[in-house]
């Protein structure tokens, strides 16, 4: 085999803090082929971004490589100075970053930033004038799929929206043909839909140029869609490395192991995901011997004093002592393998009460009007009406989970949000608990909150600031005036949702984002609701403690036959906890139907594209011929396209599309209703 | 954009007025009589009823105003109450004086403290940096009155190497500029302290930004993106700050051209209130009130062209 | 390996034991912010026992003096001790920033909660009316309201007071229509509170911090105010022993003594340069992210 561009071997990586210097990356190696797409996997704090900026020694002025070296074509980069190191950067070695609206200078045009990057590396004897290097900047465009580049490469970033922005970023970095193409979280910012189309334009740069690349991510499902080999960190360490399938049909290492069952998805219905006991140490305090050993179900004395070695067990590598030949528990593998005794007896959906209705909406509309004052109509400013939510009918049955599903500008959150009164509907009927609540004032509607809660997204700033844990949670009984006899213990409400007693004298910013998420689910239960609504209840936290948080919505949902209505974009909670299932595209319903049933067979050309953009984590998955991957973005709501709003980017689009809404419409019964056209031409 | 500027020129005429108003009720938040308050116990009464007709102090407040507010529209300022003279006369002599002095100072200050933040920033720690942290934060708290009565001491008394008073010979450049350096220099040391912090905190910021990273991963030189990429980010919003320095400049005027003797706004101010000539005051503290408002607004135009984000409006897609 | 923590002395010790005041204590220029706040204060509480003479007692055949044994500090143009006009100054000084700073807080933070919470026109009107007290420099402002009210301690109080309001005020609604957005207020509207709930409990007590933060840096800045007013005439008057006043009578005879204005220059720059270390330095420990909000 050639030799591979990068090879990493011990890498050590210091911090220099005003506390003492951390250890954040230890003994590190791995290498990456030509033209492989590694993947780097891992929770928060494990080090993959450390491991991204030193590869192309751009760590912060704190961090040291203290030791290792790092191999690229041979030439050790540790041991360069920073001109020799900027030669390769840009040229041989480039790097794509998370957020695009951060990645581009904003007050440079995109033309200038272009040409300012070749003009960085141009070999001698090439074509140095503007002319030259501005054609290559628009063929690059042109190339990554950005429509008028040759006019729009004038203009600045934030005149494009955020998936061209990643384009445009992955255009400059693709300019000089690098052999290394260094990722960090480069999707995880974007729609699923977006991110799609990204990763597919990835793999087929990888293909058209042969670019290896070292792709960092957090998400597993993106790994098993690209990666041909895939490396997993816990803690600075390097615990596992192999294959992309070995890995993740027979993981070898316990915390890859973990963090496979903890992901939710379709397939985990019905069950509890496994979560991981403890929370990933901090740097500072790093336990002796495998840093896994203090969450891992099945460690040994040695495990806890000595630190493990690596063994090459079926061609993947990994860090852990139940591999050496002398170890005297049970293997890891057979461990899992173990039926562990789980109380994976759940009430079935069909035997959870499905009561009355709860909550109706009909023709709900939410418009928002951009405040051009009347200086600014004279002007000739138009005044733009966002529809964020156009004309909702939806029913919500006590007892049930809905899962309301939509990328970004879908208006999901809107309509949660004006179904619950924080913002007054334009227009359309809500109706909860049988009182209509629409055209009430405020005052009227305050009594009916204590019954139907809301979960934040933001865990941390959903609590005021200053307010202990014990007095946020004694507050809706403040609110609403409720007898000190009829209130529950601040304790026994902690105890509810896994939270110690201790965390009562905390303060918000105290509480990690599970223990906060936690904390505003006690609180909402304080009144003892009948229905909560969970805004985006998982994003943002790690893959392990998501699970935890997951098992509890669905322990509490039992124990007190809640009803649910959980608002994301991610389709793998949805598919995990949801009996129902409405999908939202700019501001409509498109689809409504049995989770089990739209997952089955989705009617929906959005729905479809939707679910077929998931990243599943399962490498079999992949390279589907039936992948459909759909073009443009989503469009402003500010400018919703004419018909249904879909039918851009619809490949079963006709001219009745254009020009007629379709209504929402029931569809073979079962409850399933579509708002389409032609819902048949959904292949099944 | 275009709503906004005129907005914001909305705004200004509609401060200006405001302006005018409160100058004319001024004078009557002291119980009593208004003329007898402004002219002191031992006013005669000939002065009392000169100022009572050339205020207007008899008329209904109402009618003050709008006389006040229609003086303003002819631009007529008034007339002094000993001379008779028209006061424009007396601010167009003053005014440019001071607006010299204002804009020396500033220019001083920018070429010495610009530069200074930047090689802070970009050499961060270094023994530059640290011995310009040290002199900027001195700076910043020496004001005005105190540096030039330092100034004037030790290089107009002690040293007896620069003049200590009035604007030299005006026909000759090099006097009226030798004439100017001590007050200009005073006036400086403030801003030049404070223009290096601000210069240096905005830069690091800016350099703190995702987008210098990824300029740095594509192998663009470390000076080309300090020079070029950091610093445009960064000026922008010392330039909104440099327009509110002229105007604080000009107040500090006041001490500055006391000190050393030269004739200017500040002077003419503090003349007349020393005199008990209220109309003169009006007049030149309305006319500073304006300048610091036209001064503010121009930052706030440039500070818009500037930067791309706000000219070029909401993204297309 | 994994992690080595930095060896600190024993004085490093001794100050992490201390909450706040130690960390501020660590940095040297925090330190030096502190003794010489400390050594202001001093000043002012024992003034009488510090100072050799009385503030105003006259000794005209020592006029004009320098530095000698009985005068350590040197004699202004009527005799009277430098060293302890520039003590009993601290005091002025102190007397007037902070009734004025408080002043002007308590007037800022209610108008700017208003402004900002209630929104619409009365935040158009409130900004309007700050705007025109802002268009005036704040010197020019002084001296037309103080030409007209006569100087005097309280009246330099009151004016400082009205200057300042305006600035406060726009921070406190900026803060207001910060903490408006933030996700814990529209949390405490779904669980049914009521607005001056949210006011009260929620939003002020967030706001309250920075502001004092602020304020107490703006100490400095308005001592140095009200001795410029001062050295306009247009202050305290004299006998007070305000700095300004001080300069003032200094440049009156500056060919004949340097020293007032040396002396009384120094103090200032001191005090101010004392104020504004241990003011930066205390809100970088407290409050990180406020650095870069004021303005000048």
């Amino acid at each position: 085999m050639a030799t591979p561009i990068l090879q990493v071997r011990d890498l050590e990586i210091k911090y220099h803090t005003r506390e003492g210097i951390l250890t954040a990356i230890h003994n590190a190696s791995f290498d990456v082929q030509q033209g492989q797409i590694v993947g780097v996997v891992g929770e928060s704090g494990c080090g993959k971004s450390t491991v991204a900026s030193a590869v192309m020694r751009l760590l912060p002025p704190n961090g040291e490589i203290s030791g290792g070296q790092i191999l690229f074509r041979g030439e050790d980069l540790t041991q360069l100075n920073m001109e020799q190191m900027r030669q390769y950067r840009g040229r041989d070695l480039c790097m794509i970053f998370q957020d695009a609206m951060t990645s581009l200078n904003p007050v440079f045009s995109i033309k200038q930033q272009m040409l300012d990057a070749q003009r960085a590396h141009l070999p001698d004897g090439e074509d140095r004038s503007e002319k030259a290097l501005r054609e290559r900047a628009v063929e690059m465009l042109d190339r990554i799929g950005i429509p008028d580049a040759g006019d729009r490469i004038k203009e600045y970033p934030h005149q494009f929206s955020g998936g061209m922005r990643q384009r445009i970023m992955i255009a400059m970095a693709l300019l000089s043909n690098p052999s290394l193409l260094v990722a960090d979280e480069p999707t995880s910012a974007l729609d699923v839909t977006l991110e799609a189309q990204i990763l597919e334009l990835i793999c087929g740069l990888r293909d058209d140029f042969d670019t290896a690349l070292l792709y960092i991510t957090h998400d597993l499902g993106v790994i098993a869609q690209i990666c041909d080999r895939v490396i997993v960190m816990y803690a600075g360490n390097i615990v596992e490395a192999g294959d992309v399938l070995p890995i993740f049909e027979a993981p070898k290492h316990p915390y890859t192991q973990a963090l496979l069952r903890s992901h939710p998805s379709r397939s985990m219905r019905g069950r509890r995901l496994r979560t991981i006991p403890g929370v990933v140490p901090s740097l500072r305090d790093l336990p002796a011997g495998c840093k896994f050993a203090p969450r891992c179900e099945m460690a040994r004395q040695i495990c806890h004093t000595h630190e493990p070695a690596y063994w090459n067990v079926e061609g993947q590598d990994v860090l852990c002592h139940s591999y050496a030949p002398d170890w005297s528990g049970p293997d890891a593998v057979s461990f899992v393998n173990q039926a562990r005794p789980e109380p994976e007896a759940e009430l079935k959906p069909e035997t959870r009460e499905k009561g009355s209705v709860l909550i109706r909406t009909e023709g709900l509309h939410k418009h928002f009007r951009e405040n051009v004052g009347l200086l600014g109509q004279i002007l000739g400013q138009d005044v733009t009406t966002v529809k964020a939510v156009h004309g909702v009918d939806v029913a919500i049955r006590r007892g049930e989970t809905l899962g309301l599903v939509g990328e970004s500008g879908s208006g999901k959150t809107t309509l949660a949000r004006t179904i619950l009164r924080l913002t007054d509907p334009t227009m359309g009927k809500i109706v909860v608990l049988d009182k209509e609540i629409s055209g009430v004032p405020a005052k009227e509607v305050r009594p009916l909150r204590s019954q139907m809660q809301m979960i934040f997204q933001d865990p941390t700033s959903s609590l005021s600031p200053r307010m202990k844990a014990s007095s946020l949670l004694m507050e809706p009984y403040v609110i609403h005036n409720v007898a000190k006899s009829e209130r529950k213990d601040p304790e026994e409400l902690l105890a509810m949702v896994g939270l110690a007693p201790e965390q009562l004298d905390k303060y918000p910013h105290q509480l990690s984002g599970g223990q906060a998420r936690r904390l505003g689910i006690a609180r909402a239960l304080a009144l003892e609701p009948d229905i909560i609504m969970a805004d985006e209840p998982t994003a943002g936290l790690d893959v392990s403690v998501a699970a935890g948080l997951l098992n509890l919505l669905k322990d509490l949902r039992e124990r007190l036959n809640l009803t649910y209505v959980i608002i994301t974009h991610n389709l793998n909670v949805i598919a995990f906890i949801s009996d129902r299932v409405a999908v939202m595209y700019l501001g409509q319903l498109v689809e409504l139907a049995a989770a089990e049933a739209l997952f089955e067979s989705p009617r929906h050309p959005y729905t479809e594209a939707l679910l077929s953009a998931i990243p599943v984590p399962d490498p079999r998955a992949r390279g589907r011929e039936d992948r459909i991957i759909l073009t443009g973005e989503i469009p402003s709501p500010r400018n919703p396209p004419s018909g249904c709003p879909f039918h851009p980017r619809c490949r079963y689009a006709e001219d009745r599309c254009r020009q007629e809404l379709p209504a929402l419409r029931p569809l073979n019964g079962n409850g399933r209703l579509v708002a389409c056209h032609f819902p048949d031409r959904v292949i099944v | 954009m275009r709503t906004y500027l005129v907005k914001r020129l909305l705004m200004t005429v509609l401060v200006l007025v405001l302006v005018t108003v409160y100058l004319t009720l001024l004078v009557h938040i002291v119980p009593g009589d208004p003329a007898k308050s402004l002219l002191g116990p031992r006013a005669n009464p000939e002065r009392i009823a000169k100022i009572r007709a050339a205020m207007n102090l008899d008329k209904p407040v109402l009618q003050q105003i709008g006389l006040a507010l229609w003086s303003l529209v002819r631009l007529d300022l008034g007339t002094d109450l000993f001379t008779g003279r028209a006061i424009s006369e007396l601010v167009v002599a003053a005014l440019p004086h001071t607006l010299i002095l204002a804009w020396s100072s500033l220019s001083l200050a920018v070429v010495i403290g610009i530069p200074l933040g930047v090689y802070s920033a970009t050499h961060l720690d270094s023994w530059l940096d640290r011995f310009t942290a040290i002199i900027s934060i001195s700076f910043i708290t020496v004001p005005s009155y105190v540096g030039g009565l330092f100034l004037l001491l030790i290089f107009a008394v002690q040293l007896q190497v620069m003049p200590a008073i009035g604007l030299g010979d005006q026909g000759n450049v090099l006097d009226y500029i030798k004439h100017l350096i001590l007050p200009a220099t005073a006036l400086a040391i403030t801003w030049v302290g404070y223009l290096a912090r601000l210069v240096r905190a905005s830069l690091l910021e800016v350099l703190n930004q995702t987008y210098i990273r990824a300029e740095m991963a594509a192998g663009i030189p470390q000076r080309k993106i300090y020079y070029r990429y950091a610093l445009k980010n960064a000026i922008i919003p010392t330039v909104a700050v440099l327009g509110v320095g002229i105007g604080k400049l000009m107040a500090g005027a006041v001490f500055v051209e006391l000190i050393f003797t030269r004739p200017g706004m500040g002077t003419l101010i503090y003349n007349a209130i020393q005199a008990r000539n209220y109309p003169v005051v009006r007049a030149g503290v309305l006319v500073v009130a304006f300048l610091f408002v036209a001064a503010n607004l121009l930052a706030d135009v440039l500070y818009t062209y500037l930067d791309p984000r706000i000219q070029l409006g909401t993204k297309r897609g | 390996m994994e992690f080595q923590a930095r060896r600190t002395t024993r004085l490093q010790q001794v100050l992490d034991r201390i909450p706040i005041l130690g960390d501020v204590l660590r940095q040297p220029l925090g330190a030096l912010g502190f003794f010489i706040v400390l050594a202001f204060m001093l000043m002012v509480v024992f003034a009488p026992l510090v100072a050799p003479y009385g503030f105003a007692e006259q000794d005209i055949p020592s006029m004009l003096q320098g530095p000698s044994p009985a005068h350590l500090l040197g004699t202004d143009h009527l005799g009277r001790d430098l060293l302890s006009r520039l003590i009993y100054g601290a005091r002025i000084a102190l007397s007037v920033a902070l009734p004025a700073v408080s002043v002007a807080l308590a007037a800022g933070l209610t108008l700017g909660l208003i402004a900002g919470y209630a929104g619409g026109l009365v935040d158009d009107v409130a900004l309007v009316v700050f705007d025109s007290i802002q268009a005036f420099p704040s010197v020019i402002l002084a001296l037309a309201i103080l030409a007209l009210l006569g100087p005097s301690l309280i009246n330099v109080v009151l004016v400082i007071g009205l200057t300042w309001t305006p600035g406060y005020a726009r921070i406190a609604r900026a803060q207001v229509l910060r903490t408006k957005q933030e996700p814990y207020v529209e949390v405490e509207k779904s669980l049914g509170a009521s607005q001056g709930r949210i006011l009260f409990f929620h939003i002020l007590p967030n706001i309250i911090a920075p502001l004092l933060i602020l304020a107490a840096m703006d100490l400095p800045v308005v001592i140095t105010f009200e001795a410029g007013l001062s050295f306009l005439g247009l202050g305290v008057r004299p006998p007070t022993p305000s700095w300004g006043v001080i300069l003032a009578e200094g440049f009156n005879f500056i060919r004949q003594t340097p020293w007032p204005i040396t002396w009384a220059g120094l103090t200032l720059i001191i005090t101010t340069l004392g104020f504004t270390l241990f003011g930066e330095t205390l809100r970088d420990v407290l409050d990180p992210a406020l650095s870069g909000t004021r303005g000048f």
